[in-house]
């Protein structure tokens, strides 16, 4: 298998999630063919993007770390300037032809930055202490201020997530651990005080009440949305509506229904069947990515690949949980899914380095 | 400390991911397992809600039944009606005003009105704009023509049609049809299923027949979107639509009433308050009933009734909303000597030939009863007892017969009992028996004097006109209790015909001797010089057999208070008129009571309204107009 140029098994479920995702957004979109031919081209773009990374050298992507992460955050503060105003929030920069959502490629580039940064630090046997890892951890909080001034809490918090989920993977001072979650069991109740906005605690304690009680009188328009969407997912039943026949799609009863709630119409449309066979493809590629940590070269390759895993899956996971009434209604569209181009675009170049690395590591 | 290799670090990594890949799989399954418990455990309840989302079910209003004489003529029909409807959403847009002034010049509003919508309109937010507001309603379909020519160009501006009960024969069938009305918080109760917005009769056949003239309602369903805006049909890419239910019409009603009977009862009445009854002997099929003054049932039965309207019917003395010939029960005065007569006949306690002295007033046990004749009447016996209606002979025969038989035998005419006839809100009557006595005179005893004053027809005893021609067609038909009947058949929107069974509630065994006996003296009273009817009937027809009544409804010295004090009341208060017969005399075919409230003498004011009716009968007998 040397010389090999494709990971099939890493590809398929990657092409078969696209495919479904393009599917439901044409229905979803029926009415506005416009926007389908725009994410056709994203889907382009995305392509190009996925080859590009894919066969580049590997030492290259290390190099355009740290300047990527500096782009990243110049284009965050432009957003925060010049930004396009979409429900209340700027989180889009408009280049005329297309918008930009800057903080997708955040994720891209807080992943690579940890990862090469980490690479470059050398480890102790007993693992970092915290005081070594002060400037990532910066880094991080500044790209995560930036992005919750749009604001955007869901994303802002997704990458912290993902953050320590790669910053614990390498070795910590357990002692030190620990005493940084001390800290942050105390610091959450300061932070839901002085730090998360009125609508914020508002769609927080809504879903929270509605998952522990079933029933809410806070905040109606997240309330209703997540109501439609619930019965979208439920009406579907086994073998889902058919392609284009989800009533709550095409009276258009879901809100936000071909970006962060797609998964809804998909769910109604091709029911429990469908459901199964898209986390059967987002499993898949979860686990041929992580297969390949225990074969790469060095640190920054295990980093960057556990840290595509994580942001993708815990936005599988927000996604689908928020859709189905588990999770407050956060701005965290499904990967490879959602109608959308930045994050399209951002998740592959996550994933064509990956792939890459898989490239490299499993058929040299 | 040792610093760690590149591989140890990768080893590390590993290591870890693997937990993670543990945790990523469990996580996918919570979800898996989240979302078949909303598709599998609950699709189906899902599903339901997923429709009432998009399914706006419409309910179709079914038309009326007819309600139709057995000569042809209709009595009560529907007629289809229009109403214009506004949708907010797409009216007027922001001016509002401008708008609501422009549809107003058009359908002439009333300029409160234009206050109204455009406050209405001002504050309709959310789904109120998808909601259809009625401005104007129960426009014919000439005027709706008119009107939607000039509506073509006013957005949100809908036509949709509704039904208005018309009553053709209006004030003259108003006690038989009764009216409709909307339908009351506590009709809705008694009539499961029924919209609130729908009509249902208040009285009459419209109310007794409910359930057979109002029809089964039909269903139409709209596929609305988010904001409650209809798809229309050629939009429905999707969704599953409940087929349409065409509204059923409700069955009509066939009567036995002849229009042309009915006609000349309201006509023979003219301005006189009372009522008028016909009925076959045989069937107990009302062929006329009519009950004077009555109302105008097209202007009761409107979306909105004039209260001026309304407040002269309920108001007037003379109780126009009163079905007098059911639902007043008058003394039956001496149509009631009739029950006695029999009586003292079928308990052999006279004979035909047994006479007693009437000498124009009578003590009995120190109470002065008189006759209405002052010179008296000589020995009288059975037929001229009736004839001339001698009270002095019926006090008599009372005396011999006594209370309990006397009542016992009225009971067994249905005295003091409601027919049953297929009319709403019929009244009892009383029969004063012992046990009714002793309820209602506490303390005092039954004397001879008290059946003495029932077998005249005064006293308690009540009897409705209706009651009347129940015993007296018995008589004729030989003993049959009948139950009066208006509806004789059912037919349903296809024309299939449901006849009604006529109905005995009670088969009296009478001798026939003693029958011919009554018949023969009922012939006299108006076929023979010196008869009660006579001098009043119309002799160019054959021979009719009945009886007069003049009932006093209030004591004489009463009335000479009355006399003094009180004008307007003198009239109110004069005796009421009653004369009962039968027709042909020779062989019956039908029966006519008339009653003149305050119509003074029984033979005088009320058997000619009855002749005129057998005249009417005898000319045209039932054939079709």
């Amino acid at each position: 298998m040397k010389g090999r140029r494709i990971d099939l098994l890493m590809v398929l479920p990657l092409f078969g999630i696209l495919s479904l995702g393009l599917v439901t957004l044409s229905s979803a979109l029926s009415y506005n063919p416009q926007r389908l031919y725009a994410q056709l081209v994203w889907v382009a773009l995305a392509a190009a993007a996925f080859l590009f990374v894919t066969y580049r050298p590997l030492r290259m992507w290390e190099n355009l770390a740290v300047p990527f992460y500096l782009a990243t955050l110049l284009l965050l503060s432009l957003v925060l300037v010049i930004g396009k105003k979409v429900g209340g929030a700027y989180r889009w920069l408009d280049l005329g032809f297309m918008n930009l959502q800057p903080s997708e490629f955040a994720k891209v580039a807080v992943i690579l930055f940890l990862a090469a940064r980490l690479n470059q630090k050398p480890t102790l046997q007993d693992g970092y202490k915290l005081a070594d890892i002060v400037p990532e951890t910066v880094a991080v909080l500044l790209t995560m201020t930036l992005i919750y001034a749009e604001p955007d809490l869901g994303t802002s918090l997704l990458i912290a997530f993902v953050a320590l989920m790669v910053i614990l993977s390498t070795k910590i001072n357990t002692r030190h651990l620990i005493a940084l979650i001390i800290i942050t069991v105390v610091s959450t109740p300061i932070l839901w005080k002085f730090v998360l906005a009125d609508y914020q605690k508002r769609r927080i304690t809504a879903v929270a009440t509605m998952v522990f009680r079933g029933a809410s009188d806070e905040s109606l328009s997240s309330r209703y949305q997540t109501e439609q969407s619930v019965i979208a997912v439920g009406s579907g039943r086994m073998s889902g509506k058919g392609y284009r026949a989800g009533t709550q799609n095409i009276f258009r009863f879901i809100p936000e229904h071909h970006t962060d709630f797609v998964f809804s119409v998909y769910a109604e449309e091709f029911g429990f069947a469908g459901g199964m066979l898209l986390f059967a493809f987002y499993l898949l590629l979860f686990y041929r990515m992580l297969e390949i940590v225990p074969l790469v070269r060095d640190k920054f390759m295990a980093l960057v690949t556990v840290g595509t895993v994580v942001v993708l899956w815990l936005q599988v996971v927000i996604n689908i949980g928020m859709v189905t009434g588990m999770l407050p209604v956060v701005g965290i569209p499904l990967p490879f899914f959602s109608y959308g181009g930045s994050a399209l675009l951002a998740n592959s170049i996550l994933v064509g380095l990956v792939h890459n690395f898989s490239i490299n590591s499993r058929y040299r | 400390m040792r610093i760690l290799d590149q591989q140890e670090e990768v080893r590390n990594i590993a290591r870890k991911s693997r937990v993670l890949m543990g945790v990523i799989f469990v996580s996918l399954l919570l979800l898996s397992v989240r979302i078949g418990y909303l598709q599998l455990h609950r699709g189906g309840e899902h599903l339901q809600k997923s429709k009432n989302n998009y399914l706006l079910r419409e309910k179709i209003f079914p038309a009326r039944g007819d309600i139709l004489t057995a000569d042809g003529r209709t009595l009560a029909t529907t007629s289809a009606q229009f109403r214009i409807q506004i949708l907010p959403a797409f009216f007027a847009g922001d001016e509002v005003e401008e708008s609501s002034m422009r549809l107003a010049s058009i359908l002439g509003l009333p300029d409160r009105q234009v206050g109204e919508l455009v406050e209405f309109l001002s504050t309709c937010r959310g789904r109120c704009r998808y909601t259809p507001v009625t401005v104007r309603d129960e426009l014919p379909k000439n005027e709706m023509l008119r009107l939607s020519s000039y509506l073509t160009d006013v957005p949100g501006v809908t036509v949709s049609s509704s039904y208005r009960r018309v009553y053709p024969l209006g004030v003259t069938a108003a006690h038989l049809t009764g009216y409709v009305g909307r339908i009351s918080r506590g009709d809705l109760s008694a009539y499961p299923g029924y919209d609130p917005e729908s009509f249902v009769g208040k009285t009459g056949i419209e109310r007794s027949w409910e359930r057979e003239l109002h029809g089964a309602y039909g269903e139409l369903w709209q596929v609305i979107d988010h904001v409650g805006r209809r798809i229309e049909k050629q939009d429905r890419s999707s969704g599953e639509v409940p087929p349409t239910v065409p509204a059923r019409k409700g069955r009509s009603v066939q009567t036995a009433v002849l229009s042309y009977l009915q006609e000349e009862a309201e006509a023979a009445l003219g301005e006189r308050a009372g009522a008028v009854v016909m009925m076959d002997i045989h069937t107990g099929d009302i062929l006329a009933l009519y009950s004077n003054p009555s109302y105008d049932p097209n202007l009761l039965s409107g979306r909105r009734i004039s209260p001026s309207v309304w407040l002269e019917y309920s108001e007037s003395v003379l109780r126009p909303l009163t079905n007098k010939a059911i639902q007043s029960s008058f003394f039956p005065g001496s149509t009631f000597k009739v029950i006695p007569a029999l009586a003292g006949l079928e308990y052999g306690v006279v004979t035909p030939h047994t006479s007693f002295l009437c000498t124009g007033c009578l003590m009995f046990d120190a109470e002065v009863k008189c006759c209405w004749n002052k010179w008296g009447h000589a020995y009288t016996a059975f037929r001229r007892g009736l004839k001339e209606s001698c009270d002095i002979y019926f006090y008599f025969l009372s005396e011999r017969l006594g209370h309990h038989r006397l009542t016992e035998f009225s009971r067994l005419f249905h005295v003091g009992r409601r027919t049953g006839i297929d009319l709403a809100e019929e009244e009892d009557g009383i029969l004063p028996t012992t046990e009714w006595f002793n309820h209602n005179h506490r303390g005092q005893t039954l004397n001879k004097g008290y059946t003495m004053n029932l077998a005249i027809g005064q006293g308690d005893v009540r009897m409705t006109p209706l009651q009347l021609a129940v015993a007296y067609a018995a008589i004729a038909n030989g003993g049959l209790i009948l139950r009066p009947r208006i509806v004789s058949s059912l037919i349903d929107d296809q024309g299939r015909r449901e006849p009604m069974e006529p109905e005995v509630l009670r088969a009296v065994q009478l001798k026939e001797k003693n029958r011919r006996e009554v018949m023969n003296a009922l012939w006299a009273v108006v076929n023979e010089e010196g008869g009660t009817a006579f001098r009043y009937a119309d002799h160019t027809i054959p021979a009719a057999a009945g009886k007069t009544g003049t009932s006093q409804i209030i004591s004489k010295t009463e009335r000479r208070q009355i006399d003094i004090v009180d004008e307007d009341r003198r009239s109110m208060t004069a005796d009421d008129a009653l004369f009962v017969g039968m027709f042909p005399a020779r062989r019956p075919e039908v029966v006519a009571v008339a009653v003149v409230e305050s119509g003074a003498h029984g033979g005088e004011a009320a058997t000619p309204i009855a002749y005129r009716l057998f005249k009417s009968y005898y000319y045209r007998g039932r054939g079709e107009e």
